[in-house]
């Protein structure tokens, strides 16, 4: 039973690599636990168009603060 | 997954949460920010865009293109990647994770080349950070809402500005992506739109034989499978109108009305076919940005689907009807109406209505007034031309077989073409143009029924109905006319008497008038002089009381002789019938001459049979004295009596067994006929009966051979019979002037040489007898064997009756023919 256990975590790990490869492929600028988060809301069922434009919009959000915050 | 992030939260929230907490790097107050940002997406977008098209591989396609563009490393790492993803069971949403990531890498991509286009579209606050909108978390927000409340950009002011801008680069931006390798789904969708309707575009080109269409082989590279595949579903359309049209171009001109309809229901697919075009056309004109598509290929396969698969039946429907016209392709379309499937029987059924149509028309047109106007041979009646009025009956109207429609019986087109040919009968033949009974109603019910009356089963009874009714009065319309108005029954029994010698008294006394007349060489004989002794002989008998009318049609008439013929070979009498009822007795007058032939002659044999018993009366009164004649009076006697016994034998059958049967059978028909066929019909096979009952017919033409050379021989036996009384008379004269010289003689007596004249006077006229006699038995003998072949072909004959006379013939078995 842990053996079967033991063999999906290192599935899900590959995979989550993967995925993680793909990300950096495709120039997302996706760090690990945001892909991570995304990955399960994914899995979740949200709508994954939405989400992309949500994660794109809150970096830009960031980006902004930043931005002002040095210029200050 | 990301396994030390402590106990895994599955609901949406919580996750969204964590994520801006992890994005805003733990800073509170901008995590809260970023938190109101994306749930104010959430809630709103999830309203505006429910659904995705969620197909992987057009992802995966779309992936490709996007990394085999950076580098061809790139696009192999990708097919490594992707099977790893594909293996495992982890994912339950792969197709939605890697949605997620293609969407995000297009967007950076946008970002990259044309200043963040797509969102700048979409999201007018996510317009570039040097843009005048400042990001006061509420503002913003605000405007957020406000953006999708709106559904459109065009709320915000501020952004029209850059939004033309932004359009403009927009719509150079697909030709752009068309020459890099990309074909993008707009222009192909143009370009299957153009193919629609027959023209060829960039992608596409006309394969041989000019009605598919194939994909380029250049473009045909930068398509995708799953492109391929739409596209060569879609130009499977193409080629479907193609083909309808070429047909419909084809058959414009040439067939006839049925033809023609059958193009214009096909045309008037096609224009409902068009404005689904246009609509897809304007679909496609209205839809400006590429990302989110109004219209996909996958779109327009829906579009066109219905049309799709009616186009399917008509250009099967048209492939069977090329090549046929009127009827035939009436019935080529009705074999698709019982097809299993709905759709072949709703397109052939509209079909079928339409190429009826005119067939219908014409149909009631022939019913109601007996016209046909068919200009193409398309009708299933057909009109000939003829030569004399009487045979329009017969020859002027046929069925035209290959043209009757599958739903019309051959039983049903008879009727019709019966009917049709009684009007015409009436108007043209009878110039009976008065209205015909009950027109009225039917004209009626052509009006209200349709043509769909021909083929729908409840109808098709009621259409079977009616043709009945309309075929009844018709033909009984005629009928009336016939009996009534044109005497039929008259005519028939007139032909019975005169022709088939059944006014006894008449023909008897003809006869006995004839004789002399009739015994010359054909050649001295002159129409008047017969003429006159027919005249003569009506006056004197019971035809005299018989119609004046009748009397009038009633004429002799001659054969055409050949040399050595005499009045008997070439005479014959004659009724005339014109008018209406010559249609019935016009063709059949040929017949009538034969049975007359034949039962005149029996006649004849008859009387001469009858004058020599009279003259062998007379005879053996007058030389009784003779005695040396008395062994050949007897053979004679004897010969004639037996052929006395075989004439009247044969008189009987021919007038009663043959003659009355065949006539009571057809009165009982000709009562009974509803229409004038049955009339004619039953006419034909009295003449038949009667006709092969005279020994006429084909199968008995040597038992006639036979009969004809036993009436030479009872010609040949008056003949001796003749000369033996001639010789007789005056032997007995010059025997009594002989004796009476002698008698009143002066010289008491005869001179020598006297003596010697008488004596071989005496010898002559024994040697004449004599040789009489030899010639007699000899007849005598040659009738017998001939009577016996008689018999014996009697006997064999198939006709029971035939072998019924042969008994009667030999009824005591004296020709002993077995």
């Amino acid at each position: 039973m842990s053996n079967t256990k033991l063999t999906q975590i290192k599935e899900a790990k590959e995979t989550f690599q993967a995925l993680m490869e793909l990300s950096r492929l495709l120039c997302t600028g996706l760090d690990t636990e945001t892909l991570s988060i995304c990955v399960r809301l994914c899995e979740a069922g949200i709508n994954p168009e939405v989400l992309a434009t949500v994660v794109k919009e809150l970096q830009k959000e960031v980006a902004n603060v930043n931005e002002n915050s040095v210029n200050e | 997954m990301n396994s030390s992030s402590g106990p895994e939260s599955t609901n949406q929230p919580d996750l969204i949460l964590k994520l801006c907490n992890h994005v805003a790097k733990n800073k509170p107050v901008l995590s809260a920010n970023l938190c109101k940002i994306a749930f104010s997406f959430l809630s709103s977008s999830v309203a505006v865009a429910p659904n995705v098209p969620s197909d992987e591989q057009y992802i995966i396609v779309q992936i490709r293109q996007i990394l085999s563009a950076q580098s061809k490393e790139n696009a192999e790492h990708f097919e490594l990647l992707y099977s790893n993803i594909c293996k495992t069971s982890v994912l339950q949403n792969r197709c939605s994770v890697l949605s997620f990531l293609l969407k995000l890498a297009k967007m950076s991509q946008k970002e990259v080349k044309w200043n963040t286009v797509e969102s700048l579209e979409k999201f007018p606050s996510t317009i570039r950070p040097k843009s005048h909108l400042a990001l006061k978390s509420g503002n913003s927000q605000e405007s957020i809402r406000s953006i999708f409340q709106g559904h459109c950009h065009n709320s915000v002011k501020s952004v029209q500005s850059s939004s033309t801008n932004i359009q403009s680069s927009c719509l150079t931006a697909p030709s752009s992506t068309a020459d890099l390798s990309l074909i993008t789904e707009r222009d192909l969708l143009q370009d299957i739109i153009y193919s629609f309707q027959g023209i060829e575009g960039r992608f596409l080109r006309k394969e041989v034989g000019n009605l598919g269409f194939t994909v380029d082989p250049k473009a045909g590279k930068n398509l995708t499978p799953i492109q391929r595949g739409l596209v060569e579903r879609l130009t499977g359309m193409s080629f479907l109108h193609n083909q309808l049209k070429q047909y419909c171009d084809n058959n414009d001109e040439q067939g006839g009305v049925i033809c023609l309809a059958l193009v214009a229901t096909l045309r008037e697919e096609l224009s409902a076919y068009y404005k689904t075009i246009a609509l897809l056309q304007t679909a496609l004109k209205k839809q400006v940005c590429i990302d989110q598509p109004q219209m996909t290929l996958r779109k327009s396969l829906v579009y066109i689907h219905e049309h799709r698969v009616r186009f399917e039946w008509l250009a099967y429907i048209a492939e069977q009807c090329n090549d046929k016209k009127g009827g035939a392709l009436v019935t080529a379309v009705h074999g698709f109406l019982q097809h299993g499937s709905k759709c072949a029987q709703e397109v052939s059924e509209k079909v079928l209505t339409a190429v009826c149509k005119p067939l219908y028309i014409m149909l009631w047109r022939w019913l109601l007034d007996g016209e046909i106007n068919d200009s193409c041979n398309e009708f299933f009646i057909e009109a000939r031309d003829i030569t004399a009025a009487e045979r329009l009956w017969h020859d002027k109207y046929h069925v035209r077989k290959s043209m009757v429609p599958s739903f019309i019986t051959m039983d049903q087109a008879k009727k019709i073409l019966a009917t049709g040919k009684s009007i015409n009968f009436l108007r043209q033949i009878c110039k009976d143009s008065g209205q015909l009974p009950g027109r009225d109603a039917l004209q009626k019910l052509s009006r209200s029924t349709s043509a769909e009356a021909l083929f729908a089963p409840e109808q098709s009874l009621e259409f079977d109905a009616t043709l009945e009714k309309v075929y009844r009065e018709t033909s009984l319309r005629v009928l009336d006319l016939l009996k009534n108005k044109y005497r039929l029954f008259e005519h028939l029994q007139s032909l019975r008497r005169y022709l088939l010698l059944g006014q006894g008294d008449f023909i008897r006394h003809l006869l006995e008038l004839l004789v002399p007349e009739l015994n010359k060489p054909a050649q001295e004989i002159y129409n008047h002089t017969l003429s006159a002794i027919l005249e003569s002989a009506i006056r004197v008998t019971n035809a005299q009381f018989e119609d004046e009318d009748t009397l009038q049609r009633l004429t002799v008439s001659f054969m055409g002789h050949s040399q050595g013929d005499t009045g008997w070979d070439v005479f014959s009498l004659v009724y005339i019938v014109d008018g209406p009822v010559g249609t019935i007795f016009q063709p059949t007058m040929t017949t009538y001459q034969c049975l007359f032939g034949a039962l005149w002659k029996a006649k004849r044999m008859e009387f001469v049979l009858a004058n020599m018993r009279k003259q062998q009366i007379t005879m053996a009164k007058k030389f009784r004295k003779i005695k040396e004649l008395q062994p050949v009076m007897h053979i004679i006697h004897i010969l004639t009596s037996e052929m006395i016994h075989f004439l009247h034998q044969t008189q009987y059958y021919f007038l009663f067994e043959v003659l009355e049967c065949s006539w009571a059978e057809m009165l009982r028909q000709v009562n009974h006929a509803e229409c004038l066929d049955d009339i004619i019909g039953a006419h034909t096979i009295f003449l038949n009966s009667v006709q092969c009952g005279v020994l006429l017919d084909e199968s008995s033409r040597q038992l006639f051979s036979q009969l004809r050379s036993i009436y030479n021989f009872i010609l040949n036996l008056e003949g001796h019979q003749e000369a033996l009384n001639e010789a007789a008379t005056r032997e007995y004269e010059t025997y009594l002037e002989f004796t009476t010289n002698v008698e009143s003689s002066v010289n008491f007596g005869i001179t020598t040489d006297e003596e010697i004249k008488a004596k071989a006077r005496v010898e002559n006229f024994h040697q004449f007898i004599n040789s009489i006699r030899t010639k007699v038995k000899h007849l005598s003998q040659t009738y017998k064997q001939f009577v016996k072949k008689y018999l014996i072909l009697l006997s064999t004959s198939s006709n029971m009756n035939l072998q019924l006379l042969s008994v009667r013939l030999s009824f005591n078995d004296y020709y002993k023919i077995i």
